[in-house]
């Protein structure tokens, strides 16, 4: 049982918090880097931790090893922008492809998914330039 | 007989020590900051959120309780505030505000107010709202995904995944000294490994918490991952690193001792405490889940009235 005396300054306390709380909330929530740092990709066989700044800065890779279309500075998006999920026949291109081709000219050729596309062009990267795991060495890339 | 000196009792009236569930409470909250501070200095303002946002709302899910079942408020005793300064410090510094006010509502209502509130939980309300909110809401409580757009001054990668992936090898990446500066990923009152033990001595000497369960839990990590690293030393990583990563500290000072949940009786404590480590590390080592510590705390919770069975013949009992 806490005192009326008690059970006040307790309270303010609590209401201090809370707001302070909020306001740490509302204001100062952690924002995603316009670089990205490290990118998070869930899977079912594991998830991937791919490690961006360590590959721009450590690994000395250019943007335009990895973000490959159409080989200039208009092809730093996110991967998925032209790599969705997953692809099922007669999906329409995405909506970045579109940007630049005309539908009529892509629509016979299917986006690649994500994940075929990561693992040819990690694969085949790391393969080339003999450095990193391999595209058949499942867990270098994918943890539990 | 010296044994005798023991049932000397004085006449009334009698003086009270002083010693009470606030001031236990109070010197627990006190021995956690350490380890909160760096978590708060790594991670910044998103962490001040977590932490007082967990605090503040785990005393108004109490305050609440005590009103809807018309009994008396009992935030004075700091227990709520101790509760939420716990759950806080297991999650990561990103975790969203709905699953603070989740983890202290499973915390404080789910995990101890239905069972009777104060001294009669069965489990650490703290770990028992963790392990449901991490299964609920696993890529939350991933501190790889929860963490990804920090930029920090060492390997952004949780250790106990490493290891569990890569093998003994990934280790290597953690020196002990990075385990017990903080410089690693996790937590953000967990990986702070000084703050973490010189709390947990703090509490040891004021003996709030148990020596007899804490340093058994602390032998049971060491000898297990001792064994499990003889018998192959490329999978399984070795006991100083299991002693120092993930909860293991954390654990050994701020669950596993808790008072209502943890045996009352010495022997039936060293038991608990070892079963605890030796629980720990064969789930992080066999079992699916990167760590066990959360899991084993609950695995031993769970048979800790049963252990308190283990008790001392009763005085004077003939046969």
């Amino acid at each position: 049982m806490t005192s009326e005396k008690d059970l006040k300054v307790v309270t303010s306390v609590a209401v201090i918090l809370f707001v302070v709380g909020v306001f740490c909330y509302a204001a100062y929530s952690a924002k995603p880097p316009d670089e990205p740092l490290r990118i998070f990709y869930p899977a079912a066989t594991g998830n991937v931790l791919f490690q961006h700044k360590d590959h721009v800065e450590a690994y000395n890779a250019d943007c335009l090893d990895c973000h490959h279309h159409p080989g200039d500075d208009s092809g730093l998006m996110a991967c998925s922008q032209c790599h969705p999920k997953t692809v099922a026949e007669g999906d329409p291109p995405p909506d970045a492809c579109l940007a630049c081709h005309e539908l009529d000219d892509i629509q016979d050729q299917p986006a690649v998914a994500r994940a075929d596309a990561f693992h040819k062009q990690c694969g085949d990267c790391h393969q080339g330039i003999g450095a990193g795991p391999p595209a058949a060495d499942c867990s270098g890339c994918h943890y539990l | 007989m010296a044994s005798n000196r023991m049932f000397i009792v004085s006449h009334a009236p009698f003086w009270h020590n002083g010693s009470g569930i606030a001031r236990r409470n109070f010197a627990t909250i006190v021995a956690a900051l350490p380890a909160l501070a760096l978590g708060v200095i790594q991670y910044g303002l998103p962490a001040v959120g977590v932490v007082t946002l967990a605090v503040s709302t785990a005393m108004f899910w109490e305050w609440l309780l005590c009103k809807a079942t018309r009994r008396p408020v009992t935030l004075g005793d700091g227990n709520a505030a101790l509760l939420g300064l716990v759950l806080a410090m297991l999650v990561p510094a990103t975790v969203p505000w709905w699953a603070v006010l989740t983890g202290t509502f499973l915390t404080i209502v789910i995990g101890q107010q239905i069972f009777g509130g104060i001294g009669s939980n069965p489990f650490h309300p703290v770990v028992l709202a963790m392990m449901i909110l991490s299964i609920s809401w696993a890529t939350i409580f991933d501190f790889n995904a929860a963490l990804v757009n920090y930029d920090l001054s060492f390997k952004a990668v949780y250790p106990l995944t490493v290891v569990k992936t890569f093998g003994s090898a990934g280790a290597e990446q953690f020196s002990a000294l990075d385990l017990l500066l903080g410089r690693h990923i996790g937590g953000l009152g967990a990986t702070f490994g000084l703050g973490l033990i010189a709390g947990g001595i703090y509490l040891m000497i004021r003996r709030i918490i148990r020596w007899e369960i804490t340093v058994p839990f602390l032998a049971g990590i060491f000898v297990t991952a001792l064994c499990f690293q003889t018998a192959d030393a490329n999978r399984f990583a070795g006991p100083m690193f299991h002693l120092l990563a993930g909860y293991t500290l954390v654990g050994a000072f701020f669950l596993l001792p808790e008072d209502s949940s943890s045996p009352v009786n010495t022997i039936a404590m060293v038991i608990y405490g070892f079963g605890g480590g030796v629980m720990a590390v064969l789930i992080r080592n066999i079992g699916v889940y990167v760590d066990g510590v959360l899991l084993a705390v609950l695995v031993m919770n769970l048979v800790s009235p049963l252990l308190d069975k283990i008790r001392p013949k009763a005085l004077g009992k003939v046969g």
